[in-house]
C-alpha cells in the first residue's frame, strides 16, 4: 500500500474510536504505521487535532428546553392518536392504520430504508393532517383574537408593549426576515437614497422620511414582500446590528393600526410599529424591546 | 403507543437530541432551525419508527431523516444559491455569537462554517462521532469513495481554518 493511500484511509479513523481501528478496511494502513515513522508521526499530529474539533463541536448544547419540548409534543402525538381511534373505529374486516407499517415489517431492508421511501406511509395520515386539527387550530386562533391584550388607546405610555396577540403583520415579517438568507434583496446599496428611488421607481412603498436613528446608518438593500395583497417594502441598515425599516401605505394597509407606536416581540426579534403621516412603519431587529432605539 | 413504546421513545430522544441537533446546526448554522429539525425528525420516527425491526440502524435512521428534512426545506425554500453575509447576519444564518456557549465550540462553529458546504455535512458527522464512515455515507446517499475524498479534503481544509482562529483569538 503506498503512503498517500494510507494517508487517505486513516484519515477515516476517528480519534480514540476502537470500532475504527478494528474496521478491516483500514488493517493494512494501520500495520503500516509500526514500519513507518513517518506515516505514524502524521497520524498522531492528526488525530491529536481530530480530538481538539471533535471536543469542541461536541461542546455545543441543545437548548435546555429541547428535549422537554420533544417528548411533549410526542405525548401529544399520542393523545391524538387515541382521540383518532376514538373518532375513526375501523369496519370489521379493514385494514387498520398501522397496517402499512406491519406490512412492511415482513420486509426488513425496506424498514431499514424508511427514510428512503415515503410511499410507505402515503395511506397514513401524520397526525397534524387530520381533519379535526383544522378545525381546533380555528376555535385556538378565534380564542387567541378574542382574549388577546389590546393596545389600549389613550394611554398614557407612548409605548404599548404586547407579548401576546402579536399582530399578523408582525408574525408576517419574522417569518420573512427569517427567510432571507434564501432570498437576494431587489437591490442592493449603500446609500438608502438609491433604495428609496428604486422603490418609488417600482411602486412601491418607499417611506417618505426615514427615521433620525436610521438616517446615519448605511443601507444594505430592500426587498418587497406581498401581504394580504398589500405591498410592504423593507429597507436593511447595518451599524453593528441590523434594523430593517418596513413601510406600508396606509390607505392600502389591510389590517387594524394602533393609535399610538406599539412595540412587540417576536421570536428573537422586537418591532415597533407606528403611523407616520400616510404611511404604516414598522422597525425591527434582533433582540428585545431594548434594542429597538428612540427616536421621534 | 404503549408504556413501554412511550418509556423506549424517551430513551432514544434522551440518547440522540444532542447529536442530532448538533448535526442540525451544522447544517442550518441556526439554533431555531436546528432545534427544528431535531423536533421534526423525532416527529417522524415516531410516526414511522416502529418499522424499524433492527433497533441498531436507529441512530443512522434518525440522521439520514434529519438530512433530508433539512434538504426537503432547502429544495422548499429554493434560492438558496446566492446569500449574502449581511443578509445571513440578519436572518439568522451565521454562527449565533450572542448565543451563549464555550469559546471552544464557538471557534469550531465558526470554522466548520467556513469550510466549502459539500464537505461541511460528512466532516461535522466525522467530527460528531456518532457515525462511521460507511454509515456517513449512507446518510449522505453517496458512496463511499466519495466520502473519503470529501472528508480528506474537508478536513484539510478545516485545520487551516480552525488552527488560524486559535492563532486570531489567541
Amino acid at each position: 500500500m503506498r503512503h498517500d493511500e494510507a494517508k487517505q484511509l486513516l484519515e477515516l479513523c476517528r480519534p480514540g474510536n476502537e470500532a475504527d481501528r478494528q474496521d478491516p478496511a483500514l488493517a493494512e494502513a494501520f500495520a503500516l504505521l509500526d514500519t513507518d515513522a513517518g506515516l505514524r508521526a502524521w497520524f498522531e499530529a492528526q488525530q491529536a487535532t481530530d480530538a481538539r474539533i471533535s471536543a469542541s463541536l461536541n461542546s455545543l448544547e441543545a437548548p435546555a428546553d429541547l428535549k422537554a419540548g420533544i417528548l411533549a409534543g410526542m405525548r401529544l402525538h399520542q393523545g391524538q392518536d387515541g382521540l383518532k381511534a376514538a373518532l375513526q373505529p375501523e369496519p370489521a374486516g379493514s385494514e387498520s392504520w398501522s397496517a402499512p407499517f406491519r406490512a412492511s415489517r415482513t420486509d426488513e431492508k425496506a424498514a431499514s430504508a424508511c427514510p428512503q421511501n415515503e410511499t410507505a406511509d402515503s395511506t397514513r395520515r401524520a397526525w397534524w393532517r387530520q381533519p379535526w386539527i383544522g378545525i381546533a387550530a380555528v376555535f385556538a386562533v378565534a380564542l387567541v383574537i378574542l382574549y388577546a391584550p389590546e393596545t389600549a388607546p389613550g394611554t398614557n405610555a407612548p409605548d404599548s408593549i404586547a407579548l401576546a396577540g402579536l399582530p399578523p403583520v408582525i408574525q408576517f415579517l419574522s417569518g420573512e426576515i427569517d427567510s432571507l438568507k434564501s432570498r437576494q434583496f431587489d437591490k442592493r446599496d449603500e446609500n438608502p437614497e438609491n433604495l428609496t428611488a428604486y422603490l418609488v421607481s417600482h411602486q412601491a412603498p418607499s417611506p417618505d422620511a426615514i427615521p433620525d436613528c436610521l438616517s446615519k446608518m448605511p443601507s444594505i438593500g430592500c426587498v418587497t414582500f406581498d401581504y394580504k395583497n398589500a405591498k410592504l417594502s423593507m429597507i436593511c441598515f447595518k451599524n453593528g446590528n441590523v434594523y430593517h425599516l418596513v413601510t406600508a401605505d396606509k390607505a392600502t394597509y389591510p389590517d387594524p393600526l394602533p393609535e399610538q407606536p406599539s412595540l412587540f416581540e417576536c421570536k428573537d426579534k422586537a418591532f415597533r410599529l407606528w403611523v407616520d403621516g400616510e404611511q404604516v412603519k414598522i422597525l425591527t431587529v434582533h433582540g428585545t424591546k431594548e434594542d429597538i432605539p428612540e427616536f421621534i | 403507543m404503549n408504556d413501554t413504546e412511550t418509556l423506549n421513545f424517551e430513551e432514544i430522544v434522551s440518547a440522540y437530541y444532542q447529536p442530532l441537533y448538533r448535526f442540525g446546526y451544522s447544517l442550518a448554522k441556526n439554533e431555531h432551525e436546528a432545534g427544528d429539525l431535531a423536533q421534526q425528525t423525532f416527529f417522524i420516527y415516531a410516526e414511522k419508527g416502529d418499522s424499524l425491526r433492527d433497533k441498531s440502524k436507529v441512530k443512522s435512521w434518525l440522521f439520514t431523516t434529519l438530512y433530508r428534512e433539512f434538504l426537503r426545506r432547502r429544495k422548499k425554500e429554493s434560492r438558496m444559491d446566492h446569500y449574502e453575509p449581511e443578509m445571513l447576519e440578519a436572518a439568522g444564518g451565521a454562527v449565533e455569537s450572542h448565543i451563549h456557549r464555550s469559546l471552544d465550540a464557538n471557534l469550531a462553529l465558526e470554522a466548520l462554517a467556513e469550510v466549502d458546504e459539500v464537505y461541511r455535512q460528512p466532516l461535522a458527522l466525522f467530527y460528531m462521532k456518532d457515525l462511521s464512515y460507511k454509515e456517513i455515507a449512507e446518510t449522505l446517499d453517496v458512496p463511499i469513495g466519495t466520502i473519503m475524498s470529501r472528508l480528506s479534503r474537508g478536513k484539510a481544509q478545516l485545520r487551516g481554518i480552525f488552527k488560524r482562529k486559535e492563532t486570531e483569538t489567541a
